[in-house]
């Protein structure tokens, strides 16, 4: 009795706890909808805190409904280029330093992504093929800009050459970055010396040299291109990052840029419709590989359970056999009378 | 009339010689014992695989840690599996991670840390994995993560390795599927003292259309063999055609049934092996054992370059 109260008080604890599990966890649920966002992948080449603070920068904007994560290394980012949830890329290029990002890059815009590039982005040496595929810059010279004694910064006036989405409410402006980065020939940087293959919208130049200082690219993705605003963190150098993100029309063409990629990008719903279709398809197969196995697993218990009975049944049997035999009265009273008999 | 006068003539006998008494205990003492053998030793919980060779044929050094000559040589890695309890299921994932400590960035990590929370330690690495979680609970994607034990020469760690594999990998080209880091493993002792953290790529060696002389795939005596060159005999395939990203399958595991696995390769191109990253120190070659679809083991082999 008190054994089958025993199963029973098991059985109603085993199904509890398998309907925990299976039955949606509503906090989880909450917690799903704020992780799973389209994800806007930020990489700052080598300078963590830029990274931070451009994230900081696009995080309140309402137009941007994203999970943001910012990545320094680039393995890692090389990775993440191919995981289906990335919407957009912003990526800044610190240094000349070629990581053997580019043809990762091209992949990503090819399949329709929406990138924004800074600072070396548009570099021959640091993106190789995709700075002219995906930051049409082809650049290999720098203009470096007027030094502000008082703002212990260079600056660059840029001016708006095509009218676009991602200037407007900022107009020409001062940009507090050491460099601008353009064509080899300075003479020729006045154009775009890339063989692209979709549109390529010059929204502001460099007034000293007319050079394409931010350019929109459309062609199988979405691309802006900044020819400036490489940094770093060393507060009092003239390269410090802080001295231009601190400046309102830096933030503002940032959000503008990415809200528009955000907007016009191709990628994020094939992909994620295909990766979707693939992981139901992958979690389907191991549902009824876990279902096969969980069958084979009752069958063997069952198998082990008849054995047992039959292992149990064969013992009594025997054990009764022998009893009958050995230790029963008629079977010894039938010897004590053969006994006498043969006495 | 015969059979009657035996049976007297024995219960006389062991009347005079023993009490019949005893020989029934004895009797019955055998058929409990017979049972009792068949029920719980006859019918114990078997390992459904066993395995008989999970060996490197490399030289050690003199803390017994394989070491990989930088010259020309056929050096081989071979699993040999034997299937004790039949099963639907047997995947062996390979990956071979680079020491990739200098890489590593994170705060402080409390002894009482677990695997996971030390993992999670490794800033960048942390965040990323814990953004893939979440998209991965939402979505159903498959991400592996797993505690292991591994023997470094004569210290055990402990580790924990965590397979982006599946999350990322499917959205790549093919050409540049081999060359994605999505594994990434930490080593660590007991006592929380040392770290090391290994980064690599999912696939039976490093660089796969260079290193790998031959792979051979072997159940019971369906062989298959992958190899740089098609011989003339037609009987290899060409590596480049070998199972992608060092993923092998087998379905429908009868008892006894045999897998092999041996993987040769050459080690005199280390550059084409490390791809040239600066870590050259120490690799660990990894095979992710699942069995019907939960992880039954890690095996690791650490390996000095």
């Amino acid at each position: 009795m008190a054994s089958g109260q025993r199963q029973m008080a098991r059985g109603i604890l085993l199904a509890v706890v398998v309907l925990v599990l299976v039955s949606p966890n509503p906090l989880a649920g909450q917690q799903g909808s704020n992780v799973t966002k389209p994800l806007l992948l930020v990489y700052s080449q080598g300078e963590p805190a830029y990274g931070r603070e451009l994230a900081n920068i696009l995080s309140g904007d309402p137009r941007i409904d994203a999970q943001i994560l910012v990545l320094t290394d680039p393995d890692l980012f090389k990775s993440m280029l191919y995981f289906p949830s990335v919407k957009v890329v912003l990526a800044v290029f610190n240094h000349d330093k070629d990581e053997g990002l580019g043809e990762h890059l091209q992949n990503f815009f090819e399949g329709g992504g929406g990138m924004v590039g800074l600072g070396f982005a548009g570099w021959q040496t640091t993106t190789r093929q995709a700075s002219q595929t995906v930051f049409p810059l082809n650049a290999s010279s720098y203009i470096v800009g007027s030094y502000n004694a008082s703002a212990r910064a260079y600056m660059h006036d840029l001016y708006v050459d095509e009218a676009h989405p991602i200037s407007r409410d900022i107009g020409d402006f001062t940009a507090y970055t050491h460099k601008v980065f353009v064509s080899a020939d300075k003479a020729s940087g006045q154009q775009l010396s890339v063989k692209s293959e979709g549109e390529v919208t010059v929204v502001y130049r460099d007034a000293a040299l007319n050079a394409p200082a931010v350019v929109v690219y459309e062609a199988a993705g979405v691309s802006v291109t900044f020819a400036c605003f490489a940094g770093d963190s060393v507060e009092r150098a003239p390269t410090y990052f802080g001295r231009f993100t601190s400046r309102e029309e830096f933030r503002k063409l940032l959000r503008n840029s990415i809200a528009w990629v955000w907007a016009s990008e191709r990628r994020y719903g094939k992909t994620m419709s295909s990766a979707l279709a693939r992981f139901a398809e992958e979690a389907h197969e191991a549902d009824e590989i876990r279902a096969q196995a969980e069958l084979s697993a009752r069958q063997h218990k069952t198998h082990r359970l008849l054995r047992t009975v039959a292992i149990a049944a064969l013992a009594v049997l025997g054990v009764g056999a022998i009893h009958r035999k050995c230790f029963a009265p008629s079977s010894r009273k039938t010897t004590v009378e053969e006994q006498a008999k043969g006495g | 009339m015969k059979s009657c006068s035996a049976r007297t003539w024995l219960n006389l006998e062991m009347k005079q010689v023993v009490d019949r008494r005893l020989v029934g205990i004895v009797a019955i003492a055998f058929v409990l014992s017979s049972a009792g053998f068949s029920l719980f030793v006859g019918e114990r919980v078997e390992s459904p695989i066993e395995v008989i060779r999970n060996e490197w044929n490399l030289p050690t050094d003199s803390k017994g840690i394989y070491s990989m000559p930088k010259t020309e040589g056929r050096y081989t890695y071979s699993l040999g599996l034997v299937v004790r309890k039949p099963f639907e299921k047997l995947e062996l994932l390979f990956a071979t991670l680079k020491n990739s400590s200098f890489k590593m960035v994170g705060g402080e990590i409390p002894p009482s840390a677990s695997a996971r929370e030390r993992f999670g330690a490794i800033v960048e690495l942390g965040n990323m994995t814990s953004v893939i979680e979440g998209y991965a609970e939402r979505y159903h994607m498959r991400l592996e993560e797993h505690e292991f034990r591994a023997k470094v020469g004569s210290r055990e760690y402990e580790g924990f390795v965590v397979d982006l594999t599946w999350p990322i990998v499917p959205v790549a080209p093919a050409a540049v599927q081999h060359g994605l880091p999505t594994v990434h493993a930490l080593l660590f002792d007991p006592n929380g003292t040392a770290l090391q953290y290994y980064r690599g790529f999912p696939d039976f060696f490093l660089s796969r259309n260079e290193s790998i002389i031959d792979l051979t795939i072997q159940r019971n005596q369906n062989v298959t063999k992958f190899s740089q060159r098609t011989t003339q005999q037609g009987t290899s395939l060409l590596m480049k055609d070998a199972p992608a990203l060092g993923r092998l399958a087998f379905r429908d595991l009868r008892k006894e049934d045999q897998i092999f696995v041996t993987v040769a390769v050459n080690s005199a191109d280390p550059d084409a092996m490390y791809q040239a990253t600066p870590a050259r120190d120490t690799m660990i070659h990894m095979i992710l054992v699942f069995i019907d679809g939960e992880c039954y083991d890690v095996f690791v082999s650490p390996i000095i370059w």
